[in-house]
């Protein structure tokens, strides 16, 4: 069920007419809990079974962890939950992944090895569900929380239906307290137009802009670099507009039923370095990655060489965990490199001059945040393009570029070429637009109620005329 | 991480307001697309200046050209009319990527006067199991064009429920439809002032000889086509397709039923193009159109081998010149007729 579907729209309905009628929490969880799995259950009924046993598992894990004094037994059980988590999404996100590099492994080193593996269908959400569910268990054990005695809590905390399926990925400390409290349903004009905010991300930006990177990076060889460049630019804002207008809108329902989740991104295209990049993109991954993986590898506590080997042992899993395929790892390898790179010339810097802050003067800023965005825009055609040579061939172009602006013959129109920079530019300006008045959706829900209406009205105009011709889910779902 | 606020009370019942505001907002283009669509210059405008010449009580054509934007630049309906004894007014009413279906869709407008139809019916639309396109019947449809009981049945028949689909789509679905020719102002209009060598403006005013092109293209530009083209085509064994053969015969049957002569014209190929085609796939066009033609009032204009290299603008499209030739074997083919 996406969220822009006349589908929701019913469902949303019925669930907050439902709701209206239940006062007391307890069966207002179990309402939620409900209509999350009916939620989930619309893509493809079977694989609620798999959070069912998720849940289980990981609510006894917790249960016992709390209960559980012996540290070697504490350490066993934490070893179960995180291999049957993992074991779980390497069976059905990895194991296709796996069996193939094994094999081509074995032909490379002169072996001949035959084994096939049925194609296993990935259950939507699987990878974040998973980690949440993760970090419950590893936070009781590091006794960061309590365990939850609520299995209905706990099953709700793993099934909330605006994040599951493709996060913000929410950690128990912060999810579970509010469960406690009571569960008051809660709309403002803030919280409206934080839903519409999302709702036009997605719809009027990201699908009018998936079109031309779908069809230059089918062969990106026969385009010229100003189109490589501008195709680009196109995934740039789409990834960022379908994945943060999902999280938008996951944190606006969120709030409408009374809970907060936290923010997702934060203007990462304004990123000065890498580090930066990664306090402001899927800011919930990045910090999750952070604490339950860069730390626990020693984080940059023993020595230079090992920060780095755990930066990019970071930074591979990050990207093996968008999705089983070389493209993945490849991007986050390039994103470890740059930060590796920043690292250590923090460090030169900082060796040199203890007292070093990076200048904040504008063409410093300026020339930063293009250097920056340069790397970043080259990574995502490592993301985006699936074979090696597609990579390789847009990498080229996009470095080294060709001076070949001759567009207008290039059989541009059927990819409503030129309309798509439209929107692209109109998304600048609302992004720039935003940086320096602050968010737009907190600025029309202090709007005078005439404003708001007049800005619904353009809106309503614009998803009629605007409404892409052909339906995309959201991208963040196959991961 | 905070639990939400206490909810402070909202100032005013804002959620119904800016709810109707939103449908307000989506009601307005929609009640305005009709009005709308006809106003916005696209790449299909062309289908309203076609409806509105066949609708015109006032001047009515005696000869029409269907077919493509080979159809287009290759013949010139002015010239065409001067070569018949009669002078019949004709009108070439082409337009870019025009299919068969397409064409169909035109011949329940066609008025009464019309006693000849040139359908343009090449190798390659023959060979394409291309029918017809959701946004080409959106552009008639919109522009207030509604298919018979006839054109239905015969569309139909050929291309079965996906085609239908397309013909029975609500006015509501179309009205929404609509919203691509908002992407196309912006792309045409760019397309106009960057595209220097073409008037794509021709397409929307004229009904003899709407040639778009104003110079070939440069000899570098031009190989690269014709390249481009000989790929497409090479290897490539052309099977005729049997929903369009279908198609081809009800319309030469409706011609017939309304005691019209139907011309079938095979535009110009390109000398290297040509060379490259499979022989075969020619034979069997040669066949069908034989078989085609010893129905009563079925003639054959074939004009593959009438132009040379020099004579194409690109891998495609006639030159002036090569129209003058082109539309001279046309008239040859017509003589006696009118």
């Amino acid at each position: 069920m996406l969220f822009y579907t006349p589908e929701f729209l019913a469902f949303s309905i019925i669930l907050l007419s439902v709701l209206g009628l239940v006062h007391r929490d307890a069966p207002r969880k179990v309402v939620l809990l409900i209509a999350s799995y009916v939620f989930y259950m619309w893509w493809n009924p079977a694989f609620i079974l798999l959070i069912v046993f998720s849940t289980a598992l990981n609510y006894v894990i917790g249960g016992m962890l709390a209960e559980q004094r012996e540290p070697s037994r504490r350490k066993f059980l934490l070893a179960v939950s995180v291999t049957a988590n993992l074991g779980l999404l390497g069976f059905f996100k990895y194991a296709g992944f796996f069996s193939d590099a094994t094999l081509g492994l074995v032909k490379l080193l002169g072996g001949d090895l035959h084994w096939s593996i049925a194609e296993i269908t990935l259950p939507v959400g699987i990878s974040f569900y998973t980690f949440q569910a993760m970090s419950y268990v590893i936070d009781v054990y590091r006794g960061r929380i309590p365990s939850t005695h609520s299995p209905l809590d706990f099953a709700l905390y793993v099934a909330f239906f605006p994040q599951l399926v493709a996060g913000p990925i929410v950690r128990a400390a912060d999810f579970l307290p509010q469960l406690q409290q009571r569960i008051r349903l809660f709309c403002d004009q803030g919280t409206f137009f934080l839903i519409l905010r999302g709702l036009a991300k997605k719809v009027l930006v990201a699908d009018n802009l998936a079109a031309l990177p779908d069809a230059v990076f089918v062969d990106p060889a026969a385009w010229p670099s100003l189109v490589i460049w501008i195709a680009t630019i196109c995934f740039a804002v789409q990834i960022y507009c379908d994945f943060s207008g999902y999280s938008d809108i996951a944190i606006g329902v969120a709030r409408v039923l009374g809970f907060r989740i936290p923010l997702n991104f934060d203007h990462p295209y304004i990123a000065r370095n890498p580090s930066d990049f990664w306090r402001r993109w899927h800011i919930s991954l990045s910090s999750w990655l952070r604490d339950y993986l860069y730390i626990p590898l020693g984080g940059n506590r023993g020595g230079r060489i090992l920060t780095y080997r755990n930066l990019m042992l970071t930074m591979l899993l990050g990207g093996l965990w968008h999705g089983a395929s070389w493209n993945f790892v490849l991007w986050g390898a390039l994103h470890g490199v740059a930060l590796v790179a920043h690292r250590i010339y923090s460090e030169l810097r900082l060796g040199r001059n203890p007292g070093y802050r990076p200048s904040e003067h504008p063409v410093v800023r300026v020339a930063s945040i293009a250097a920056m965005q340069y790397w970043v825009l080259l990574t995502w055609i490592a993301f985006r393009v699936e074979d090696v040579a597609g990579i390789r061939a847009a990498m080229a172009k996009f470095v080294f570029f060709d001076f070949d602006l001759g567009l207008a013959d290039l059989g541009l129109g059927a990819l409503s070429f030129f309309s798509t920079l439209g929107v692209l530019s109109v998304f600048v300006a609302l992004h720039a637009v935003s940086l320096r008045t602050g968010r737009i959706d907190e600025w029309l829900g202090r709007a005078p109620l005439g404003w708001a209406a007049a800005v619904c009205i353009a809106l309503g105009a614009a998803a009629f005329l605007l409404w892409p011709l052909q339906d995309a889910p959201f991208i963040y779902f196959q991961f | 991480m905070t639990r939400a606020p206490t909810a402070p009370r909202p100032r005013r019942p804002f959620l119904p307001l800016l709810l109707v505001a939103l449908g307000a907002g989506i009601a307005l283009p929609y009640a305005a697309m009709p009005a709308l669509f006809p106003r916005i210059p696209t790449d299909l405008s062309r289908v309203r200046l076609v409806l509105e010449a066949l609708r015109d009580a006032a001047r009515q054509p005696e000869v029409v050209v269907f077919g493509s934007s080979r159809v287009m630049s290759g013949v010139d309906a002015r010239q065409l009319s001067q070569a018949l004894p009669s002078r019949p007014l004709a009108y070439n009413l082409s337009s870019p990527g025009q299919s068969l279906a397409e064409s169909y869709l035109f011949y329940q407008e066609l008025p009464a006067g019309v006693r000849v139809v040139v359908q343009m019916a090449s190798l390659a639309e023959l060979a394409s199991p291309h029918t017809l396109e959701r946004q080409k019947f959106n552009a008639f449809y919109l522009n207030g064009y509604r298919p018979n009981a006839r054109t239905r049945e015969v569309l139909g028949d050929a291309f079965g429920d996906p085609l239908l689909e397309i013909l029975d789509a609500s006015d509501a679905s179309q009205r929404f439809q609509g919203r691509w020719a908002l992407r196309q102002l912006v792309d045409t209009s760019l397309r106009r002032w960057l595209r220097r060598d073409l008037t794509l403006s021709n397409a929307e005013r004229d009904l003899f000889h709407p040639q778009g092109y104003t110079e070939r293209f440069p000899p570098d530009k031009r190989a690269r086509a014709i390249a481009r083209r000989v790929k497409t085509v090479s290897g490539n064994d052309l099977v005729i397709d049997t929903h369009k053969k279908q198609l081809l015969d009800a319309m030469v049957a409706d011609a017939a039923e309304a005691g019209r002569t139907v011309v079938l014209f095979i535009p110009p190929t390109h000398p290297t193009v040509h060379e490259a085609m499979p022989e075969a796939s020619f034979a069997k066009l040669e066949e069908l159109l034989a078989e085609l033609s010893m129905g009563s009032g079925v003639r054959v204009a074939d004009t593959t081998h009438v132009l040379t290299a020099e004579h194409f603008v690109d891998d495609v499209h006639p030159t002036n010149e090569g129209a003058v030739l082109v539309t001279r074997r046309l008239g040859d083919a017509l003589a006696g007729e009118l």
